[in-house]
């Protein structure tokens, strides 16, 4: 926890986007952390406490494209790919939604059913529930482990800080951001990073393989 | 390619006559390389020209001349329905930027749909009629 909290604490924000982030957002008393038992998306008990550097620490109420609310925790026990975009991007962010596909394809065909796919939108403003459901299909992803997710802008700030990604919305509405798929693992720590575009996916991928076969093994 | 078939004659041995003819046969394919110039951004966005026919075989070079771009096959590998010939592999070219130039064979004959990803939706698209 202490990890995942001083990097809360250090970040240096990538400008402060108008909708912004109190500086209050990033204190102790204002996350809620979540550190007690948690479930995973099959419901079993995972005993374990959650590992220092969990973004799943991070706790906060989210909502995927479908309107329902979700833990970021309930992914627990399951690899993640995750990426930040958001749904009115005409340049990076569509190929950034490719790369996380490309990624997903490369996983193997019986791994692949295992794995959750999180896009977490910057635009909280106007990427509602609706709006991502349209994208989701329009993206034909609107598949039952991809999730297109929102939150509050506090929300959104803590989890790109935590994954270092750094965004700033421009005088035009658009977003000036980072741009990375990450691969977390079972307990939501960041397991592989591809920053940049266009990148090689498997290495990642295998990583995602192994995260899977090793929990199988046990 | 004329002096490389006399080179091979001069050999003089079976084998290596009838590799030549058979490489003279390869030679003889005349493969051309065609340019679609991707330019514009965001409603600007356009592949130039969006349609373009070529002989089976020759080579497209895509040559990027602003923003961001991808050339993208309408395939299920892309979530797309299919728009290239089914016996022709999927492609994406990923991002291209200003001053990225990408070859594309066409090895198979048919209509090759392909599409830029930012830009779809601005009908950023563009066809090739292999004959």
């Amino acid at each position: 926890m202490a990890v995942l909290l001083s990097l809360l604490a250090g970040s240096e924000l990538y400008g402060q986007s108008p909708e912004s982030d109190n500086k209050q957002a990033n204190t102790n008393e204002n996350m809620e952390i979540h550190s007690h038992h948690h479930h995973n998306q099959s419901g079993m008990s995972v005993a374990e406490p959650l590992d220092d550097r969990s973004v799943y620490q991070l706790g906060r109420e989210w909502t995927d494209h479908r309107g329902e609310s979700i833990q970021l925790d309930q992914f627990l026990g399951n690899p993640v790919i995750l990426v930040m975009f958001y749904g009115s991007c005409r340049e990076v962010c569509p190929i950034l939604i490719q790369d996380s596909w490309r990624l997903y394809r490369e996983v193997d065909e019986r791994v692949r059913e295992s794995v959750s796919v999180v896009a977490v939108t910057f635009d909280t403003e106007k990427d509602t529930p609706d709006v991502l459901m349209e994208y989701a299909e329009k993206e034909r992803l609107n598949l039952s482990n991809w999730y297109f997710v929102t939150s509050t802008p506090r929300a959104v700030r803590e989890l790109a800080t935590v994954l270092g990604v750094q965004y700033r919305k421009r005088s035009d509405g658009m977003y000036d951001h980072s741009n990375l798929v990450a691969v977390l693992d079972k307990q939501g720590v960041v397991a592989a990073r591809i920053e940049g575009l266009g990148r090689p996916v498997e290495k990642a991928a295998g990583e995602i393989e192994q995260m899977v076969q090793r929990e199988e093994s046990r | 390619m004329k002096q490389g078939i006399k080179t091979k004659l001069k050999v003089g041995t079976m084998a290596f006559l009838l590799f030549a003819v058979l490489s003279t046969r390869a030679d003889a394919m005349v493969v051309d390389t065609l340019t679609v110039v991707v330019a514009g951004t965001m409603e600007d966005a356009r592949f130039v020209p969006d349609r373009l026919t070529v002989q089976t075989g020759d080579v497209v070079r895509f040559d990027v001349r602003e923003g961001i771009h991808t050339v993208t096959a309408y395939h299920p590998d892309n979530r797309r329905d299919i728009g290239i010939p089914e016996q022709a592999n999927s492609f994406d070219s990923g991002p291209l930027t200003v001053g990225d130039i990408w070859f594309l064979q066409i090895s198979v004959n048919g209509v090759y749909n392909y599409f830029c990803i930012p830009h779809e939706s601005m009908g950023h698209t563009g066809q090739i009629i292999a004959e």
